[in-house]
């Protein structure tokens, strides 16, 4: 075995040995290996040939000049980005697409919004409000004339969506994180509903304090999924009016946020593949 | 090859644009280039387009050249050819072309990109370019292809190898140890090593 391992290793030093390539030292053990051991003489042997037979394949002349004239400079910077196109310009199509989609989306979501205000204020409201705010209000009115616990029981179900399909336990607990701070509740209101596109300071600051308990009530208040099951309801106070209507709304919301989520995840894939090839470029040159 | 101050000279000239300086390196270098190309691709016209790209590229980059040391400088210019080669590798792959069948043995067994399969033509090319010989290159994973050629072919020493292949030097040793195994089996079994001695006995291992 011993015996074995040395033979192994000594097939795999013939090649750096041809090439001088050992230590001083390795080459000796080599040495005393192949006077004692004629298979790996023999393969040395057999290196020594293949070497020279590879070295003797044909050193062919230059078929031509390949000198290099302006012209081909002109020529073959075009070449290169002809030649990729086909994939290039696909891709960036299908981001210009997916970018626009992505935005119509997203503006047509805060577009509900703003028209379900609207009604109230036909200015459209501060459509340049942040996702967040508009959330939090559509949450505390929709907590704040929450007098539906039952229905939301039955519904309780399709969970992931949120307040409105919360358990009842959540919405009592959401009735006191809003009363917490109600004024704001209120400023919200008016903050969301005020003409002018840019609400005041202070309201937007408590706002912004009140969001931890936003986040209490809805579990998952985070997500945009949410904002967008919240909004739904929040608008005339559906979810008073109507106990079923939550389900309902909630599957044509989830129906966008899915879309949502897949123009997202193009646009992460788009980003990368620009990516990528912007690398293979750089590396072609 | 060449007087080296002359090169360093002509070297410094074409990194400021100046064509025919780069051009008289070309020269100087086409002849090697172009074997190299020729020895990866088994293919005179590929060989011949990558070559032409090689120097295109390389003028294109030449101003971004450090260190005026001419054994910088070849092994520069060789691993951009390294890099055209591939390219047209991957261009002959994905343009269908008249395969008929690539040499046997390897083909799958790893995962770099494989020798274009031969046409009619490549295949009557090969015959002429060393037969058997470019035959066993072939079927070699082009990395060890690569490595096997610019050691035994253009003769470069290891350090300038791992240069232009841009690896370590044990990964060149490995890469030359391991091509010139498979070339000596391949050798063996097609019966172009040494008739007389060592063809009875090859199959010991």
């Amino acid at each position: 075995m011993l015996w074995f391992n040395k033979h192994a290793r000594s097939r795999k030093r013939l090649s750096p040995y041809i090439d001088g390539q050992l230590s001083p030292q390795k080459r000796t053990t080599l040495e005393a290996h192949l006077a004692g051991c004629d298979a790996c003489r023999r393969e040395l042997d057999e290196l020594r040939a293949t070497i020279s037979a590879v070295g003797g394949l044909a050193d062919v002349e230059s078929p031509r000049s390949f000198a290099i004239s302006p012209r081909m400079l002109e020529r073959r910077a075009a070449v290169p980005l002809a030649s990729l196109p086909p994939l290039a310009t696909g891709m960036r199509l299908a981001g210009a697409g997916l970018a626009v989609a992505l935005a119509v989306v997203l503006i047509g979501d805060l577009g509900v919004v703003g028209s379900g205000d609207g009604s109230r204020d036909e200015t459209g409201a501060p459509r340049q409000a942040a996702e967040l705010r508009m959330a939090e209000y559509d949450t505390e009115q929709d907590a704040g004339g929450a007098p539906a616990p039952a229905a939301t029981g039955a519904v309780g179900e399709n969970a992931p969506l949120g307040v409105d399909q919360a358990s009842p336990d959540d919405v009592a607990m959401s009735g006191e994180k809003t009363e917490a701070c109600p004024s704001s509740a209120g400023q919200a209101r008016d903050a969301a509903a005020a003409p002018e596109p840019a609400p005041s300071a202070p309201s937007a600051g408590e706002l912004a304090a009140c969001a931890p308990a936003a986040a209490e009530i809805a579990p998952d208040a985070g997500t945009p999924a949410n904002a967008d099951a919240l909004r739904d309801d929040g608008d005339e106070g559906e979810v008073a009016a109507a106990p079923e209507s939550p389900s309902g709304g909630g599957d044509g919301v989830s129906t966008l946020t899915v879309i949502e989520i897949i123009l997202s995840g193009g646009l992460v894939a788009l980003v990368g593949g620009i990516g990528i090839e912007y690398i293979l470029r750089r590396r072609a040159v | 090859m060449g007087i080296d101050y002359d090169e360093a000279e002509l070297i410094r000239r074409s990194t400021q644009g100046d064509l025919d300086a780069f051009n008289r390196l070309v020269e100087q270098y086409q002849r090697p280039l172009y074997n190299l190309c020729l020895r990866m691709l088994a293919s005179a016209e590929a060989a011949e387009d990558a070559t032409q790209d090689a120097f295109i590229a390389a003028f294109r980059a030449v101003h971004r050249f450090r260190g005026g040391q001419t054994g910088g400088f070849r092994a520069w210019l060789f691993r951009i050819a390294v890099n055209a080669c591939y390219d047209e590798m991957r261009r002959r792959r994905s343009r269908p072309s008249v395969s008929l069948d690539a040499p046997r043995g390897e083909s799958g067994r790893t995962l770099d990109v494989p020798n274009p399969g031969p046409t009619l033509e490549e295949r009557a090319q090969t015959a002429e370019l060393g037969s058997a010989i470019q035959g066993a290159l072939n079927t070699l994973p082009s990395d060890q292809r690569l490595a096997v050629i610019l050691c035994d072919v253009q003769g470069m020493e290891y350090g300038e190898i791992a240069l232009v292949m841009g690896v370590s030097l044990g990964t060149v040793k490995s890469r030359i140890n391991r091509a010139r195994s498979r070339l000596r089996e391949r050798l063996l079994a097609s019966g172009e090593l040494l008739p007389s001695r060592f063809r009875p006995n090859s199959g010991d291992r």
